[in-house]
């Protein structure tokens, strides 16, 4: 079943779903975007009106065209993201790589401040409400301690699953953003001119004629940042149910940012002085069900960042762009995952930002740079799908990919400025980088090591063996994973692992093959008895959505075997399974480490020792595939890539 | 598209009973041998498809061309750098 399917048909229950699970970043953003615009600068015409017409336009172009009309298109199978898209691409580019990496290392990096930053705004709310006034202040103790509390929670209860809560999110959206439509309508209503501000020019005249207006855009990004979440999240909803929602969703954020507009234009005070115009526009009664309804966006929108981050890590890991992790299903629903070494780092991560940046606003200073480039990237590899996917024109293409580098390029610039309040998120940045790099040419640098050899050359040697009763029996079913592609060919290291030192008998060879796919869901297999019951390969397609189950997958096609009358297990009486009827499963992962008899180049040396060390902190190969529970026999096997050649050993003559 | 002829080097090496071959390097160095095994490139790189073949001794044909202790016995031949090959089991030259 691909990922969409379940999501094809558009119904009120599909379309409420996808409110919940889409829209909580880009969703949230009103609580701080035009706060952040107006900052500390003198309340006029010319800015609000212009901040409001730059973040209307940013979401016309930015989220509208570029997202929801252009690269929804880009559905792999009916998954979002930047790696279902590197999958589609990949084979038209080499170096296609090095955008994907950077595009998922921003998107990560930048996602740690999505949940401090909206449930930051959110409590810190709470301040207006009467009574609170001098308990909740920005930057104070027990604000920060109840936004640690909040997220901490949520990580705390990741382990568990959302399929319990998961159903309140779309209806709580639904509330958000009802509320942020009725919020804003009851502003306009009081000041309708707002509407003007809507006309392009008073952005171009922000931009061009306010002073250093053009820095400005750093902050009319955030209304857009969620973009790229959305796209990852295609494979959730499907393209019918996000666009079709798109349109009640972006019609209660611009009506929520004119409200808020129209509120400034009338509150007669000259600065913002702290205030937030997100809850000035509410009235008073309703400002502590609005906090809580702020709140509970706030952790959907947290929630959905995490959710993201798990399965963007599970994708990367399956494109062997990470290195192998404990992953877990916490519930039964279908593409729902746990990564709980990715929940310690994001929530560590989210620690240190709300310690260190103290505040929503301080947070808005630093937010937004890595979502650039990852827009950038996404709209790279874009420009290889619309032209090699779609086959479009390529002048088409070229001219949208100018109008999106020219939007794009321009949120870079000005976003540059934060890194002075982001300079320990390159750090982390490069970390994420640096992983995913050297993951990935390790493993380029060890397949070009790997020797092949020709299957059909051993067979005689393998029945002589199977046959031979003065060796004892290793194990009744041998089983290896291989990665040769041909059925004929096998690695070198195999042959030598069954034949050297202490030869390992069994009754049946088996040799599987897990074949990485480009789509994401595939899961099929095929069979070849290349000696009949004695020497059987199987080759299993998995898809690069699904976790490699090799051991459940194998009992599986084993199972299907012996039903089909295919396969005897028990094939000969002096077999282990004379007193058990359990066939004698016994699997060999060969581990590779590297040699102490190794010259390198500066730069494989330094790759290889990263990834060997990455490799140490990773999960075993054991694991990685799946085979915790079986019956697996470890063998280290030296790998040399540069043997020493220049070592004169002299024997002396007594 | 340039054809890969290591591919159909590869095809052949799977086609044939008898490996022993005689190779002629660009540099007209001549090697006679088996092929006992393979290297595969990285298409990322746009390398080609078997990136570097193993020959080794006639009498190490069963032997994955190791020595006793290990240590590569025969020579590591680099794709590139093959001029021809002669096949002695049907006498037929492939020239890259």
């Amino acid at each position: 079943m691909s990922g969409s399917s379940a999501f094809k048909k558009v119904t009120i229950t599909s379309l409420v779903v996808a409110l919940g699970i889409i829209y909580g970043d880009i969703g949230t953003s009103p609580l701080y975007a035009l706060r952040a615009v107006i900052g500390e600068r003198p309340i006029d015409f010319e800015l609000v009106y212009g901040g409001v017409s730059c973040i209307f336009w940013t979401l016309v172009f930015q989220t509208t065209v570029k997202y929801i009309w252009l690269t929804l298109k880009a559905d792999n199978d009916g998954e979002g993201g930047v790696f279902s898209l590197y999958a589609l691409v990949r084979r038209y580019g080499k170096k296609l790589v090095i955008p994907t990496i950077l595009g998922a290392t921003t998107l990560l990096a930048d996602g740690i401040i999505t949940p401090p930053i909206t449930v930051a705004s959110a409590i810190e709310g709470l301040g207006m409400v009467k009574g609170f006034e001098t308990t909740i202040i920005p930057g104070e103790k027990v604000t920060i301690l109840i936004v640690l509390g909040i997220l901490s929670l949520l990580f705390f209860f990741q382990r568990f699953g959302t399929q319990a809560i998961g159903k309140f999110f779309g209806p709580m959206m639904v509330v958000w953003f009802g509320m942020l439509l009725t919020l804003g309508m009851g502003q306009i209503i009081h000041y309708p001119q707002v509407l003007l501000a809507l006309s392009p020019h008073y952005g171009y005249n922000l931009l061009v004629h306010y002073p250093k207006g053009f820095w400005l855009l750093g902050a009319v990004f955030l209304c857009t940042t969620g973009a790229e979440a959305l796209y990852s999240d295609l494979g959730h909803c499907g393209i019918k149910n996000i666009r079709i929602t798109w349109i009640f969703v972006k019609i209660s954020l611009v009506a929520c940012y004119l409200g808020q507009a129209a509120w400034l234009m009338q509150q007669g005070q000259p600065l913002l002085a702290g205030r937030n115009p997100f809850f000035e526009i509410m009235p008073h009664w309703f400002l502590i069900p609005g906090i809580l309804i702020a709140t509970a966006a706030a952790i959907i929108a947290s929630q959905a960042l995490i959710s993201g981050s798990f399965t963007l890590i599970s994708e990367a890991m399956n494109l062997n762009f990470w290195p192998r992790v404990t992953l877990r299903q916490p519930t039964e629903l279908k593409g729902q995952i746990y990564i709980p070494s990715v929940n310690t780092i994001i929530w560590i991560g989210c620690i240190l930002m709300i310690l260190y940046f103290q505040t929503s606003s301080h947070m808005e200073a630093a937010y937004g740079f890595s979502i650039t480039i990852a827009m950038m990237m996404t709209s790279v590899l874009l420009t290889y799908f619309l032209i090699y996917k779609l086959k479009w024109n390529k002048y088409l293409v070229f001219g949208l990919l100018l109008m999106f580098a020219t939007v794009e390029t321009s949120f870079f610039i000005a976003n540059v400025v934060k890194l002075k309040e982001r300079w320990m998120f390159l750090f982390f940045e490069l970390f994420i980088f640096m992983t995913m790099y050297v993951w990935y040419y390790a493993r380029k640098i060890n397949n070009r090591f790997i020797k092949f050899i020709d299957l059909g050359k051993f067979v005689s040697q393998i029945r002589e063996l199977n046959q031979d009763d003065s060796i004892p029996k290793f194990s009744t079913h041998l089983i290896y994973l291989t990665k040769a592609n041909n059925r004929h060919e096998i690695e070198e290291k195999i042959i030598k692992s069954i034949f050297s030192k202490k030869p390992k008998r069994a009754d049946v060879y088996w040799f599987v093959h897990l074949n990485r796919t480009e789509s994401p869901y595939t899961l099929n297999y095929d069979v070849s008895e290349l000696v009949e019951n004695k020497v059987i390969r199987i080759n299993i397609n998995v898809g690069f959505r699904i976790q490699p189950r090799t051991e459940f997958y194998f009992k599986k096609i084993v199972q299907e075997l012996v039903a089909n009358k295919e396969l005897n297990l028990h094939i000969r009486p002096d077999g282990s399974t004379k007193y058990n009827p359990e066939p004698d499963f016994k699997f060999v992962v060969i581990e590779k480490f590297l040699s102490v008899e190794n010259e390198f180049a500066l730069r494989e040396g330094l790759i290889l020792n990263a990834y060997f060390f990455l490799k140490r902190l990773g999960q075993s190969d054991k694991k990685a595939f799946g085979l915790d529970k079986s019956d697996v026999v470890i063998e280290q096997v030296p790998l040399v890539y540069h043997p020493i050649t220049s070592i004169q050993l002299v024997r002396n003559k007594k | 598209m340039k054809r890969d002829l290591s591919e159909e080097l590869y095809k052949k090496y799977f086609r044939l009973n008898d490996r022993k071959v005689e190779i002629t390097l660009r540099n007209k160095v001549v090697l006679k041998g088996i092929l006992v095994g393979f290297f595969r490139g990285d298409e990322d790189a746009e390398e080609p498809c078997i990136e570097r073949w193993h020959l080794a001794d006639e009498k190490n044909e069963f032997s994955l061309g190791l020595d006793a202790f290990g240590f590569l016995s025969g020579t590591i031949v680099k794709q590139k750098d093959i001029a021809e090959i002669l096949f002695f089991e049907d006498n037929s030259v492939m020239k890259f």
